[in-house]
């Protein structure tokens, strides 16, 4: 967690932490395993929707929802770190992208926006494509204009929610770029398929949109240009899922340390040993690491910083590679234990190593901080921040 | 002073007292004393530091305002070890009088400070220090060598551990000295590092130096706490966190990332992925360690860490170094093993000859490991076989068998 909190923020941190405490103990997680698209998962988010996840984004005409402190971005980051400590299942990503690209255009009067926000509906953000596309810059689902409506064409894949959600988010190309059009899930032409998936406690589906047809004010504005709008998003969502991989293997790393000061052999704890301790120290300097860049990633995209996208990417390609190794060292310092179902290593081994593969790779953010640094030019001229 | 009106103030002195570094050489010894001389009389030294030892009764977040705002200036660049370590390991433990007559001396730069901690035979294992002083009358004399002391050329003083008892346990018989080094009986060796170049890191060799009596730092005996307290701030200092933030200027690093995208597009052949992934990589673990070091000083400013996280972002520094030298000769080629511009070791070869100096100098990665592992998360040492037996004792076991 980050240092520097509003007392606003304490208070988030603490009922956050207490209500996972009371709601979520170890067995009520392991029994969401294989069911996670179940109708325990509609009942649970609109549990956590009661405490206000869904609706951190709201605007200020909402009076029952919005962000604490003002920050919106921070404070579902801060959400989404404890969240993921506890692997909860969560919709705060969809739901997030959803309302914040809804903003101030749609009144809680909408009944979907109404939906969302109450936690009676869930959203999804749909941008991944068959062709591996992880931003925008090569989305082939598009929305053309016909008449008074919009009509949507294209594939996604590896939908978070996808067979769960009530209304789906989807990155399409519009008039002016890559928009977000909303498209609910019965419409004539939306065909989801559900996936099996590694991370047993999220679901996944494949998306296929054939001439879905909706009207022209399903595209999203929040009052800015289209692509700003599907860019704030993309940047949103994998801020999110950092927070959710930094609190992950913070708490596994947590487990780790108490294993290493309670477990015996040869007549000591086994921290005590050099060859343990000095693993041990490098973990919770990768840890730290990746609480240091995940916080930079989300404060520059809270404050909109022209650095954003740079700072997301770094944190997205070094994250996604710590967390796996933070995971596999944990797993080789619990030993045995840590090799069977019942230990909690192989959950979070699950949902790091899918967090990684989703919204770009540790290798596609490289190349994309590359471009970025415009190494091809050889300019780069950037500052280290 | 609230800290705004401190930044505006502070920009306005340094605009109309400082030159601006740019293209001009680093300073050298001299002109690094005379600019510290103008920041202390500028009211800028010693800011954290109480008024009674020359220093201003602020905080460390004024001084790192101050170096924040200064970044931009030529300013002294061979003064960290004094300013940044010397001087809040004198706060913490040297007596009032020390205080009186050394703090606001080195907040001048008239007095330069080294460490004389290491030596040939006690590096990690630094209590095992035998370099001795010897009680005479009111004087102690000082025999034995110390090593790895960086400036120690230009130096005025050497905080000393030495062993003043032989016949208490390693670390209960050191105590620490202030000895100047114009002192008769003091001689000094510079040594060729392995590339070759001798411009850094020296060795001191004492015969029969004689100090009086107050050159003792602290507590006789105790000089092992003194000496984990200037370890503690030598953490701080290369982590440039707590009374040493912003002391460590961020200086060009030999080879930068810049610098390698220079180097690779001269080639002038479009770079492969895996080159762009090089680039990358050296450039995100360069912010990240940046971003670790922020959160530290986060964590210090509102008071949610304590204890030696430094030695975590020495840690870190050490395995990025490394990294980054090692990426530099994957991403050169052929560029890295010869060259032509006359140099000694072309800029590649020098930086991956260094490459392990971040990882050993001011205390090697596995001391950093036990210090993370031993005092920020509370794990068991190792069991210590010398702890309750006299030094003189432990001395004679180390003697192979049949000598001794």
């Amino acid at each position: 967690m980050r240092f520097e909190l509003s007392e606003e923020q304490q208070f988030l941190v603490d009922t956050t932490q207490s209500f996972l405490a009371k709601e979520l103990p170890p067995t009520a997680l392991r029994a969401w395993m294989r069911n996670a698209a179940g109708q325990d998962y509609r009942q649970w988010w609109r549990t956590c929707a009661g405490l206000g996840w869904s609706g951190i984004f709201a605007p200020e005409s909402c009076d029952d929802y919005g962000s604490v402190s003002g920050a919106p971005v921070v404070d579902a980051a801060i959400v989404s770190e404890i969240a993921g400590r506890a692997l909860a299942p969560s919709a705060l990503p969809g739901c997030s992208v959803a309302v914040r690209a809804l903003g101030d255009a749609a009144p809680d009067a909408d009944p979907t926006f109404r939906g969302v926000l109450d936690g009676s509906r869930i959203a999804a953000f749909a941008l991944e494509e068959p062709a591996g596309t992880w931003n925008l810059d090569a989305v082939a689902t598009s929305a053309r204009r016909e008449g008074d409506d919009l009509v949507v064409t294209g594939s996604k894949v590896n939908v978070p929610d996808a067979a769960t959600a009530d209304v789906l988010v989807v990155a399409c190309q519009v008039d002016d770029g890559v928009g977000l059009v909303l498209v609910p899930i019965d419409a004539a032409g939306v065909d989801v398929t559900q996936k099996r998936g590694l991370d047993l406690l999220r679901e996944f589906g494949d998306v296929r949109l054939d001439n879905v047809r909706v009207g022209a004010d399903a595209l999203l504005s929040a009052g800015a240009p289209s692509s700003k709008v599907a860019e704030d998003a993309r940047r949103l969502a994998t801020c999110l899922q950092l927070a959710e991989t930094v609190g992950a293997v913070d708490h596994l790393c947590g487990l780790l340390l108490d294993y290493a000061h309670t477990r015996h052999a040869f007549g000591r704890p086994i921290g005590g040993f050099q060859a343990l301790k000095h693993r041990i120290a490098d973990v919770t300097l990768w840890v730290e690491s990746c609480k240091g860049t995940a916080d930079a990633a989300v404060d520059a995209v809270s404050e909109d910083s022209d650095e954003a996208e740079l700072l997301v990417s770094v944190a997205k390609s070094y994250v996604g590679d710590r967390s796996i190794r933070i995971v596999q060292e944990c797993t080789q310092m619990f030993g045995g234990i840590g090799l069977t179902w019942e230990h909690d290593a192989h959950l979070y081994l699950r949902r790091v190593t899918t967090n990684r593969a989703l919204l770009g790779t540790p290798e596609q953010h490289r190349a994309h901080i590359a471009r970025l640094l415009r190494v091809s030019d050889g300019v780069g001229a950037w500052d280290f921040h | 002073m609230n800290l705004d009106q401190f930044r505006r103030q502070v920009r306005e002195w340094l605009s109309s007292n400082l030159e601006l570094k740019a293209g001009l050489p680093k300073p050298t010894d001299a002109e690094d004393r005379v600019l510290q001389a103008k920041i202390a009389d500028g009211g800028y030294a010693g800011l954290p530091y109480p008024v009674e030892y020359g220093g201003r009764g602020l905080t460390p977040g004024h001084q790192e305002i101050f170096y924040e705002e200064a970044a931009p200036y030529r300013l002294p660049a061979g003064l960290g070890v004094s300013l940044g370590m010397i001087a809040p390991t004198l706060l913490d433990c040297a007596s009032p009088g020390v205080l009186a007559e050394h703090l606001p001396k080195i907040f001048r730069g008239e007095e330069k400070w080294i460490q004389l901690l290491s030596e040939p035979g006690a590096g990690s294992d630094l209590a095992g220090s035998l370099t001795r002083a010897d009680r005479d009358g009111d004087r102690w004399i000082i025999n034995g060598s110390k090593v790895w002391s960086t400036d120690a050329a230009v130096a005025d003083y050497g905080f000393c551990l030495a062993r003043t008892d032989f016949d208490r346990p390693k670390h209960r018989g050191l105590s620490v000295f202030a000895m100047p080094l114009q002192a008769p009986g003091v001689s000094i060796q510079v040594i060729a590092k392995s590339d070759g170049c001798d411009t850094e890191f020296y060795q001191e060799y004492f015969s029969d130096v004689a100090l009086p009596a107050d050159a003792l730092i602290g507590a006789l005996n105790d000089g092992w706490s003194v000496a984990q307290r200037l370890l503690f701030h030598e953490r701080n200092f290369s982590g440039g966190v707590g009374y040493s933030v912003g002391l460590r200027a961020k200086t060009k690093e030999s080879v930068s990332v810049d610098d390698l995208i220079a180097a690779v597009c001269l080639r002038g052949t479009p770079l492969t992925e895996r080159e762009e992934d090089l680039l990358a990589q050296a450039y995100s673990n360069a912010v990240v360690h940046n971003q670790l070091s922020k959160r530290v000083s986060s964590g210090y400013t509102t008071g949610t860490l304590s204890g030696p996280w430094g030695s975590l972002l020495k840690l870190s520094s050490g395995l990025k170094e490394h990294r980054r030298a090692a990426i530099a000769v994957e991403l050169c080629g052929s560029a890295a093993i010869t060259w032509d511009d006359g140099s000694e070791n072309g800029p590649i070869g020098s930086s991956w000859l260094n490459a392990m100096v971040m990882s050993v100098a001011g205390g090697s990665n596995e001391m950093q490991r036990n210090t993370v592992g031993e005092k920020l998360l509370g794990l068991p040492r190792e069991p210590v076989v010398d702890r309750d037996v006299s030094f003189r004792e432990s001395l004679r076991r180390r003697a192979p068998a049949g000598e001794g």
